[in-house]
């Protein structure tokens, strides 16, 4: 199936309402939906590396790293970019707790460098399907707060915006 | 006419209804001058409809018809003037507007005397050029302070128009300030056809026709900006789309450059066609920025001195100072969370390296 149909079929599905957005609501929503803890946590990720999806081998929960150096917006859509992959059923590396546990003890590291490149050299398809996803998911964002912020922004002067709406124009 | 006629007092009615009357105060009473201005124009709309002039006048005094739809349109600017000063004025605006109310009220004596003694003896005046001196001065005075007012009103909104940042309210702005142009342009070519009393080039039945296209373009935009905020959604996302456009042609220069010095970040951006680009601009904007950011973070990390030490230079030369530029361009931009501020940042950086590399060509080839 062409990428962005599947994409598009996958947001469908959701059925999320995008007019009350935010990235943790999101993640909290298809957590709910697919049964499994999802878990974020920003971190700062090795050089050309922005985020990372790994799955829990025992447990129903979900890790996401991401780049915590980086501007707000380019921090969510790495986020959705890896939510992406789990949504699409992509295969992904195993952890559990106890490595976690070693990598915040500073025994171990997170198994980053046997991950492909986000957005990597191969540019393989699994990669072009979580982007296009995670582009159509902000889309949305985009598309709903845009006319949301239309509605509700009447004027920078407080003097005419007082004004439309006693005029009735708001 | 006619139409226009009815489609001002619909609205005019259609508002007195809207308004919040209870909250007439909380606004500096803009709502109520704004609301005038509407009543004042639509009762000189009704003097415009030749057939209603002639049968008020039988019914009445001899043109009397002129000294109301003369008065009425002054006493309407001169609403929407204070309306302006009291919404977006400046405080000099505040002397100007006392001083224009007291010009106004001159003004309006001076209408009544010279009609009481010479216009409401003559015969019905329904001619646009002057035949008499009397006449030429009634249309004179009118039409000079109609300039001065509607002068007035644009440079108030066109100062005010850079500080405002709602899209809806710039598009109201927008109109007002062309339609009070055209009223402005209106009553120049008035005061020419007044000329038409010593040079009756002047009068030309052309110049008279003229002047009302511009009563009806002024007064259509006019009441266009008091509009409810819902039928301009629409427009702002239309003219938003196509904005978009150029902004993803400025985008693309600075995509294409992260393309060329990191090949290995970001996805091929699509290259839409304008019509797909239309029906879609937020997914490929979006798109389009995230590739940028992508390789502004890949430019960051290249470009540490530690990050690959003892690694081969993934850049030399020309490319290395490409990359630096290139870096030092995206430095300057200022994050925020509203994703069409980011669009617009990111637009004026891709500019600027557009702007950088003529300027650096020009100089090799000098």
């Amino acid at each position: 199936m062409d990428t962005k149909l599947n994409a598009e079929r996958i947001l469908n599905e959701l059925r999320y309402d995008f007019h009350t957005f935010s990235i943790e609501r999101f993640i909290s929503f298809v957590g709910e939906t697919k049964r499994r803890e999802i878990i974020t946590i920003p971190w700062r990720m090795p050089p050309t590396l922005f985020g990372a999806w790994m799955s829990d081998g025992e447990e129903t929960k979900e890790y996401i790293f991401y780049r915590d150096n980086v501007p707000l917006m380019h921090q969510v859509h790495i986020q959705l970019h890896e939510l992406s992959h789990f949504l699409l059923g992509h295969p992904t590396l195993k952890i559990n707790r106890t490595k976690i546990t070693d990598v915040l003890e500073k025994k171990a590291s997170f198994p980053f460098d046997e991950l492909p490149r986000l957005r990597s050299s191969d540019k393989t398809i699994l990669e072009i399907q979580a982007e296009t996803l995670a582009a159509l998911i902000q889309k949305q964002v985009i598309q709903y707060s845009s006319l949301d912020q239309l509605n509700n922004d009447l004027s920078s002067e407080v003097k005419l915006a007082n004004f439309l709406k006693t005029m009735g124009l708001s | 006419m006619v139409s226009l006629c009815i489609a001002v007092w619909i609205l005019t009615l259609d508002r007195l209804q809207a308004i919040h009357w209870k909250d007439i105060r909380k606004d500096n009473g803009i709502a109520l001058y704004v609301w005038l201005m509407m009543l004042f124009f639509s009762i000189t709309m009704i003097f415009l409809i030749k057939r209603f002039s002639i049968y008020f006048d039988t019914h009445t005094l001899n043109n009397l018809d002129r000294l109301i739809a003369y008065s009425s349109i002054l006493i309407g600017i001169f609403f929407g003037a204070t309306a302006s000063v009291e919404a977006v004025g400046k405080p000099g605006d505040r002397k100007i507007i006392f001083w224009l109310k007291n010009s106004l009220f001159l003004t309006i004596i001076t209408l009544v005397f010279i009609y009481s003694l010479f216009i409401s003896k003559l015969p019905n005046m329904d001619y646009f050029v002057p035949r008499s001196l009397p006449e030429a001065w009634f249309m004179f005075t009118t039409f000079i302070f109609g300039v001065i007012l509607c002068a007035f009103v644009d440079k108030i909104y066109l100062s005010y128009l850079p500080l405002e940042r709602s899209p809806i309210m710039r598009v109201r702005t927008i109109l007002i300030i062309v339609s009070t142009f055209f009223a402005c342009v209106y009553f120049l070519v008035k005061i020419v056809t007044v000329g038409g009393y010593y040079w009756p080039c002047f009068g030309s039945q052309a110049l008279i026709n003229y002047s009302m296209v511009l009563l009806v373009l002024s007064t259509t935009l006019h009441f266009s900006a008091l509009l409810s905020n819902q039928l301009y959604i629409p427009i702002v996302l239309i003219s938003r789309k196509i904005e978009g456009w150029s902004t993803f042609k400025d985008l693309k220069y600075l995509t294409d450059r992260m393309q060329q010095l990191c090949p290995e970040v970001a996805l091929p951006l699509p290259t839409p066609s304008v019509l797909s680009f239309l029906l879609n601009p937020e997914y490929y904007l979006y798109n389009a920025i995230i590739a940028i950011m992508d390789g502004k973070s890949m430019l960051d990390d290249l470009l540490l001195e530690e990050a690959f030490k003892g690694e081969p230079a993934l850049w030399e030369g020309d490319m290395l100072r490409e990359a630096l530029r290139v870096k030092r361009a995206l430095q300057s931009i200022n994050q925020s969370e509203d994703f069409w501020n980011i669009v617009k940042e990111y637009r004026q950086a891709s500019r600027r390296l557009i702007i950088g590399q003529y300027q650096y060509l020009s100089q090799e080839v000098s």
